[in-house]
């Protein structure tokens, strides 16, 4: 039994963690409903709260919105192909190399993004002094840099689902007739779908919110949203980017909540796998 | 479905030897068990069988056809894991299905076989559930269903019941032998658990060290172990070093620490051979006064005297040190420890055993 003194300690240490976490949200679209004069500084609680910054978030914002969404959709499923085959082989083979080369797997992480930006946009220099092709501020520049930040999160979570895996269900689908193939689409990959979902939600959220590497990617209108929110706030800040901000933390929760009706978050966040036992 | 032969089969891993030169033949319809202590190779015959791991050497068939080097998915067997192996992402009902989907049945085929073997494992109200919401005895027949759904050419079972509680093992011990004899399906099971193997088996395998120890059924292994290690392994047994002093056509005559004992003259043996003389504690009765007619008779003290219920187990230390282990009825068995008693048993109900 808890002692009076355990509840209450209890109890303000979790509303301390919940205010510490949640407060810059609040504040954020809080003030995003300011509804008085311009102002360069933010007011919270906003006075004569209305919409009026919402109608004025600019065209280019959404813009951005949009690449961001489809990069980061395509960067993570370009990464998913590339981390469920490495982390199945090097889970299930026994190589000299093998922590050498799933150490590369998981390098990126290790590398700051912005290092990593710089490296990029280097190497598409190189390429463009050699071959004439500019990637900096492509689609497909844009998207080779987010598949490597965004490959390790993925690589990661299923390795770990996969170390739990059960070998006995793959047996218990070969005794039942099914080949190699067959094996892994009906019972290995449905099996660890909760760590190959998981990891793509990481790597969907990385890709989406990444400054550091992004920004030198991008050329004039070809940016990313967080680049377009960071020149925002640097150029010319107004309440407008709060409110484009509240959308777009509107919608992450609005994802999440279909994400846990359609999964179940408690799957995700388990990243469960092997068994459901 | 048919019968199995192993010849000659060897297993190596390294310098260790799995399995030993193994040569065993296992009847159409059959229920054959291989049992022995863990390490003892039975694992390694099965999945041998299975085809999960091939042999050195040696060819394994089933009927006719050599499936030796031949991959499991192509050896038409049905395979039951200890802790069952149900996919968790489908239903019980889809589990079942899984290999019948692969063999290519027909939609209305796979229903009416999954609802077959559904009443024939008695969960048809389960067939929507996932694995984790069925309970271990329930698991366990959907396993099996799933194994057999195809009618496999032999049914392989690892040590099925080995997580189930007691009570519910021994249900599922009738439960699995009613299954394949109502399909007549040839079945090898693995059990390092003698008394589940005695309950459920035609043949029984005895294993030891990658070799086979005996083969026979459940009464012939008990009722006649050839070696010391058999003995010992299926129920209890009293074991004493004796040698022998002579033997003529009827009876052959034991010298046990300058105790006579005779037996059933059955081996040709020589004078002064050293033997092991098994006697199950069953057929041990114990007097306190010296018995009248010709059976043997050993003094003792009682040192222990344990009420189970259906029997009494007594041990008695015998005047040179060894312990016997008596099982008599309760009933007119009032001994208590420290008792002097005689421990006495006809000459039919003992064996000699070379090693």
């Amino acid at each position: 039994m808890q002692t009076w003194t355990e509840k209450i300690i209890m109890f303000i240490w979790c509303g301390f963690s919940y205010v510490f976490l949640l407060s810059p949200m609040i504040v954020v679209m809080g003030a995003s409903l300011h509804g008085g004069e311009f102002s360069a500084a933010i007011k919270f609680p906003p006075d004569e709260p209305s919409f009026q910054w919402y109608s004025k978030i600019p065209a280019e914002q959404f813009e951005a919105l949009g690449l961001s969404l489809i990069v980061a959709a395509v960067a993570t499923f370009i990464a998913a192909l590339i981390a469920i085959p490495a982390a199945l082989g090097l889970v299930r083979s026994n190589f000299k190399l093998k922590f050498a080369v799933s150490s590369v797997f998981r390098a990126p992480l290790q590398i700051p993004a912005i290092v990593s930006g710089i490296a990029f946009l280097q190497l598409y220099y190189l390429i463009f002094d050699t071959s004439g092709l500019m990637l900096a501020g492509t689609i497909p520049g844009m998207l080779l840099g987010h598949v490597f930040i965004a490959t390790p999160f993925l690589f990661g979570t299923i390795v770990a689902v996969l170390q739990r895996f059960d070998h006995r269900l793959e047996e218990a689908s070969y005794s039942l007739g099914a080949g190699r193939w067959r094996t892994l689409y009906r019972v290995t990959l449905p099996t660890i779908m909760p760590g190959i979902y998981s990891g793509g939600l990481y790597a969907f959220m990385v890709s989406f919110a990444d400054v550091p590497m992004s920004i030198f990617l991008t050329a004039p209108g070809f940016v990313t949203y967080p680049v377009e929110l960071f020149y925002a706030m640097e150029n010319d800040f107004d309440p407008s980017i709060l409110a484009s901000s509240s959308l777009v933390i509107v919608f992450c929760l609005a994802m999440l909540l279909i994400v846990q009706k359609v999964v179940g978050l408690e799957t995700l966040l388990r990243s469960g796998g092997g068994s459901a036992r | 479905m048919s019968g199995v032969t192993l010849d000659k089969i060897v297993k190596r891993y390294g310098p260790t030897v799995a399995v030993d030169d193994i040569s065993l033949n296992i009847k159409e319809g059959e229920f054959l068990t291989l049992l022995g202590p863990s390490g003892c190779g039975k694992t390694t015959t099965l999945r041998l069988i299975s085809g999960f791991i091939q042999p050195t050497s040696g060819a394994i068939h089933f009927g006719a056809k050599d499936v030796t080097g031949i991959a499991p998915q192509h050896r038409q067997i049905g395979m039951v894991f200890q802790d069952y192996a149900l996919f968790p992402h489908l239903t019980v009902s889809e589990n079942i299905s899984f290999g019948l989907v692969e063999r290519k049945y027909e939609k209305q085929a796979i229903k009416e076989r999954v609802d077959e073997l559904l009443a024939l494992i008695k969960l048809e109200n389960a067939a929507e559930r996932y694995p984790s919401e069925i309970s271990g005895g329930q698991a366990q027949r959907v396993a099996v269903a799933r194994a057999v759904a195809h009618p496999p050419s032999v049914l392989l079972m690892d040590e099925p019941l080995g997580a189930l509680d007691l009570k519910l093992r021994e249900t599922m011990q009738i439960e699995l032998r009613r299954i394949q004899q109502e399909l007549g399906i040839t079945a090898v099971y693995v059990t390092h658990d003698q008394s589940e193997a005695m309950n459920m088996s035609d043949r029984i395998v005895v294993m030891n060290s990658g070799v086979i120890e005996q083969i026979g059924s459940p009464t012939d292994i008990y009722t006649n172990p050839q070696s010391v290690f058999v003995a010992n392994f299926i129920g209890q047994v009293n074991i004493l070093n004796c040698h022998v002093v002579k033997n003529d056509r009827e009876t052959t005559e034991l010298n046990y620490q300058d105790n006579k004992i005779l037996t059933r003259s059955s081996n040709k043996l020589k004078t002064r051979t050293k033997i092991y003389l098994a006697i199950r504690p069953e057929d041990i009765k114990i007097t306190s006064k010296p018995p009248t007619k010709s059976q043997n008779s050993l003094k003792g003290i009682v040192s222990e005297a344990l009420f189970s219920g259906n029997v009494m187990k007594i041990s008695v230390t015998i005047d040179g040190g060894d312990i016997m282990k008596v099982e008599c009825p309760p009933k007119a068995n009032s001994f208590v420890s420290g008792d002097q008693v005689h421990v006495n048993w006809m000459p039919e109900d003992c064996k000699i055993l070379l090693g």
